[in-house]
C-alpha cells in the first residue's frame, strides 16, 4: 500500500545549487569582509544572479527593490527590479534604497557594512539609525528589511549593529537576537 | 438567582430566532462530598482498567494504575514519589475503600499534562499536550509532551495523508511551523489533534511510528489515488455530505449548522462545539461586540434547527441567531467577559471559552504594573518637528493611571518615574518578580508613510485569548472618551512574527496601549493636553473593572 522508495532523485540539483550558494557566499563574505576592491572579479558580481531560485525571473547582476507605502493602516511592499551598480555590494544597495524610501530613519541613516555568517545577516548600521519608532513605523521598517532580504537564499535571519553593539530594538520587538526574514505571517 | 435573558436578535430577521435559555442549573453543594465511580482514559492508552474514583473535580487511583501507565514510583511517609517522563510528580496518598490511592489530577498537573472531566459523566480525560509542529520543506516533526502514538492514514475527500493524535490537544503554547498553504492543523475532537497534509504528498515509513514524544517524517510524492487505508483503530471522522440549502449561485451551496452542544464546563473553561454540514468555505471568526457578548461569524452558512442549543450552561445566559447578508451570526451573551478560541474541525466548529482568573474579582489589591515606553536616550516616536517626544507623553499618562489605579486600592509598580532607559526585557521582568496581575504597557504610535493615520490601538500578545480579552475591554473604554478614532485591539504578531518582547516576556494578562499618532497633527495636540492623558487613565481603569466584573 506503501511507496516504499524514498524519492531522493531530486536531491542531486539541490545539494548541487547549496554548494554554489556556500561557495558563492564564501566569496561575497570575504568580499565584504576585506573591504572590496574597485576591480571585482567578474565571478564575483555575478554571484548573487546564480544565488537566485529558479522561479525568481530577476537577470543576473539585478535585485528586487522595495518600496513601501500605506493605505489607512495596510502596509504595501511595492517591488521593482533594478540593476546593482557596478561594484556595489546587492545586499546594501537593497537595503539602502528600501531605508530611504521608508521616510522613517534619519536621512543620513543607513546600512553600511554587511556579511553573512550562519545564514545571519549581520548589518552594520550608522549611529542615527539606532533609535525607536511608534510600531506602525516600526512594523514598516522590519517587513521592508524582511522583505529586501528575502529574496537572497542564503538569508535566514538578519542582525543590526552599531558599532560593534547589537541593535537592541527600533520600538517593541526584541532584535538583541537575529530574527527571521521569513517571518510567518499571522492569521488575521 | 435568576439569569439575565437577554435577546440579541435581529428584527429583520426573525425566523432565525432561537432560544434562550430560561433557567440555570442550581450548582448541587451536597455532590460535592460525593465520591462517585470514575473511569480514565489515557492518552494512547485509552481506557485504563482499574478502579477510579471522582472526589469533587479530583480523580483518586490506587497504587497500581500507576504501574499500568508505565510510572515507576516510591512510597516515603504518606506521600508518593512517581518517575515519569518527561517530569515527575510528587502527590500524598489518601486512605479510600479501595486502598491507598493517589490525586491523579494532581499529580498529572506537575508533569504538565491537560486533564478535563467529559461533561455528562464521570469520565476523566488525559490528554498529553501537542509542543511543536513543524512543517518545512518536505521535512515534517511533532512533538508531544507526555508519550503518545500517532496513527497515519489517507483519508478522501479530498484525497490526502493525514496524522491523528489520540489522547493530544493543542494548547496556547504548541510551536506551530507549517510552511506552505495546504497543511491544516486541527483539534478534531476533544482528545485528537490532526494535521493533514496537502493532497499529493504522503508521509515516508513508517507509516505505524510506535510510542514516542517526537515524531519525524519526510513527505514524499504520493502519485496513488489509491483507496483508503483504513487507521488501525478508531475510523477517522467521517465527512458528512454537504446539505445544500437555498444556494446562492455566487457563493455555492450554504453550510449547514447545528445543533450546539456542551462538551465541557469547568471551573476555567467552557467548550461548546456547534455541529457543521461541511468545512466552511472561509474560517469562523469571532468578534465582541460588548466585552460579555460573543458574536461567531458562520460564512454563507444557515444554522438547521431553531432550537439547536438544548444545553443548559452557568456561563452562557443567552444564545440567538441572525443572518448578516450570506453569513449566520452566532450570538452568545455570557455570565461575565471571557477569553474565546475557535477550533475549526472538518464536521465541527469547536468554541473554547476562557474564564479569566480574576481572583475575588475587585481591582483593589490587585497588583498592577505600569510601564512608561521609552525614557533616556530612547526618546521613542517623535513629532515631525522634533517637539514632542513619546517618551514624555507616556510618562505623563502612565502617572495619570497609576495614581488613579492607587485611588482604587490597586497596588501600582511603575517601571520607571522618571525619564531614564529602561531595557524591554527587565520591564517585563519587573512584573514577573512582584507576581502582577496586570501589565499596561503605555505608548505612542507614528506612521511616516501617511500622515493622516489616527487614532488608537490596544495590542494583546499573538493569540492570547485573555490578552484580547483584556485589550477590548481597555481599547473600547479608550475610544469612549479619547475624542480620537479607535482603530482596533491588534495582535503583536501583526507588527512582526515574535510579538513585542514585554507582551512575550509578562507572564500575566498584558496589554500595550498606543493612544493616537504622533505624527498626525490632530492626535498630537488632542494627546498632549491634560484632559487626554487623566480620561485615557480613567478608561484603563474602567476597562479593568469591566474584565474584573468589579462594580457591575
Ligand atoms: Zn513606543
Amino acid at each position: 500500500m506503501a511507496t516504499k522508495k524514498k524519492q531522493k532523485t531530486s536531491k542531486g540539483p539541490m545539494i548541487g545549487l547549496l554548494a554554489i550558494g556556500a561557495i558563492g557566499l564564501a566569496v561575497l563574505a570575504a568580499y565584504v569582509k576585506f573591504g572590496g576592491a574597485d576591480k571585482i572579479p567578474t565571478e564575483v558580481k555575478r554571484v548573487p544572479a546564480i544565488q537566485q531560485p529558479a522561479s525568481n525571473k530577476t537577470k543576473p547582476d539585478q535585485v528586487t527593490l522595495i518600496t513601501p507605502t500605506r493605505e489607512g493602516t495596510d502596509l504595501n511592499l511595492g517591488k521593482h527590479q533594478s540593476d546593482v551598480p557596478a561594484g556595489e555590494n546587492p545586499m546594501l544597495f537593497a537595503l539602502n534604497h528600501f531605508l530611504r524610501e521608508s521616510k522613517i530613519v534619519p536621512d543620513d541613516a543607513r546600512a553600511v557594512g554587511m556579511q553573512v555568517k550562519d545564514h545571519v545577516a549581520l548589518v552594520d548600521v550608522s549611529p542615527s539609525f539606532n533609535q525607536s519608532y511608534g510600531s506602525m513605523d516600526e512594523e514598516t521598517l522590519l517587513k521592508g528589511i524582511c522583505a529586501t532580504l528575502a529574496q537572497f537564499p542564503e538569508v535566514e535571519k538578519v542582525q543590526f549593529f552599531v558599532e560593534g553593539k547589537v541593535v537592541g530594538s527600533l520600538g517593541n520587538v526584541d532584535l538583541s537576537e537575529p530574527i527571521s526574514v521569513r517571518p510567518k505571517p499571522e492569521n488575521p | 438567582m435568576e439569569p439575565k435573558c437577554v435577546h440579541y436578535t435581529d428584527q429583520r430577521m426573525k425566523r432565525f430566532l432561537l432560544l434562550l435559555i430560561p433557567w440555570m442549573v442550581m450548582a448541587s453543594t451536597a455532590s460535592a462530598a460525593q465520591i462517585r465511580s470514575a473511569e480514565v482514559v489515557f492518552t494512547h492508552f485509552g481506557a485504563i482498567s482499574e478502579r477510579a474514583i471522582r472526589v469533587a473535580d479530583e480523580c483518586y487511583v490506587p497504587l497500581t494504575f500507576l504501574a499500568k501507565v508505565g510510572w515507576k514510583y516510591t512510597v516515603k511517609n504518606s506521600s508518593v514519589a512517581i518517575e515519569a517522563e518527561p517530569r515527575g510528580a510528587r502527590v500524598p496518598i489518601r486512605e479510600f475503600e479501595l486502598g491507598p490511592a493517589i490525586p491523579l489530577r494532581m499529580a498529572l498537573e506537575q508533569m504538565g499534562a491537560e486533564t478535563f472531566w467529559e461533561p455528562d459523566n464521570d469520565k476523566l480525560q488525559v490528554c498529553s499536550p501537542v509542543t511543536k509542529i513543524e512543517v518545512s520543506g518536505n521535512k515534517v516533526q511533532i512533538e508531544t509532551h507526555l508519550t503518545t502514538r500517532p496513527r497515519v492514514f489517507r483519508l478522501t475527500g479530498p484525497n490526502r495523508f493525514v496524522v491523528d493524535i489520540p489522547g493530544a490537544r493543542l494548547t496556547r503554547d504548541t510551536v506551530q511551523q507549517i510552511e506552505g498553504n495546504g497543511v491544516r492543523v486541527s483539534q478534531i475532537e476533544l482528545n485528537t489533534v490532526r494535521v493533514a497534509f496537502e493532497p499529493g504528498y504522503r508521509p515516508s515509513l513508517p507509516v505505524i511510528p510506535g510510542l514516542g514524544t517526537s515524531f519525524k517524517w519526510e513527505l514524499d510524492p504520493d502519485e496513488d489515488p489509491g483507496t483508503p487505508d483504513e487507521p488501525p483503530a478508531p475510523p477517522p471522522v467521517k465527512v458528512e455530505p454537504v446539505v445544500k440549502v437555498a444556494p446562492d449561485p455566487n457563493l455555492g451551496p450554504k453550510t449547514v449548522a447545528g445543533p450546539l452542544t456542551l462538551d465541557l464546563e469547568s471551573s476555567n473553561r467552557v467548550m461548546v462545539s456547534l455541529k457543521l454540514s461541511g468545512i466552511l468555505g472561509k474560517p469562523a471568526q469571532f468578534r465582541r461586540p460588548e466585552p460579555d457578548v460573543l458574536e461567531i461569524v458562520l460564512w454563507n452558512t444557515q444554522v438547521s434547527v431553531p432550537d439547536s442549543a438544548s444545553f443548559n450552561s452557568a456561563s452562557i445566559t443567552d444564545i440567538s441567531v441572525r443572518d448578516e447578508g450570506p453569513n449566520a451570526i452566532l450570538a452568545l451573551k455570557l455570565a461575565r467577559p471571557m477569553g474565546v478560541e475557535l477550533s475549526p474541525g472538518l464536521t465541527n466548529l469547536g468554541i473554547v471559552l476562557m474564564k479569566p482568573n480574576v481572583g475575588d474579582g475587585k481591582l483593589a489589591g490587585k497588583v498592577v504594573v505600569v510601564d512608561a515606553g521609552h525614557g533616556g536616550h530612547d526618546s521613542g516616536a517623535k513629532s515631525p518637528l522634533n517637539d514632542a517626544f513619546e517618551k514624555n507623553l507616556t510618562l505623563k499618562i502612565a502617572k495619570q493611571l497609576s495614581e488613579r489605579l492607587a485611588n482604587e486600592g490597586a497596588t501600582v509598580i511603575m517601571t520607571r518615574k522618571t525619564d531614564v532607559f529602561i531595557e524591554l526585557k527587565e520591564r517585563a521582568e519587573i512584573a514577573n518578580r512582584n507576581q502582577a496581575n496586570f501589565f499596561i504597557s503605555c505608548h505612542i504610535n507614528s506612521n511616516k508613510l501617511s500622515n493622516s493615520t489616527s487614532g488608537g490601538i490596544t495590542f494583546y500578545h499573538k493569540d492570547d485569548p485573555i490578552g484580547q480579552l483584556l485589550a477590548d475591554c481597555i481599547q473600547r473604554e479608550i475610544g469612549k472618551v479619547s475624542g480620537l478614532k479607535s482603530i482596533g485591539t491588534w495582535s503583536d504578531g501583526r507588527i512582526y512574527e515574535s510579538g513585542f518582547s514585554v507582551l512575550r516576556n509578562s507572564k500575566m494578562p498584558a496589554v500595550l496601549v498606543e493612544f493616537g499618532f504622533i505624527n498626525h497633527n490632530v492626535d498630537r495636540k488632542r494627546m498632549m493636553t491634560d484632559d487626554f492623558q487623566r480620561d485615557v487613565a480613567s478608561a484603563i481603569v474602567k476597562g479593568l473593572k469591566v474584565y474584573l466584573g468589579d462594580g457591575n
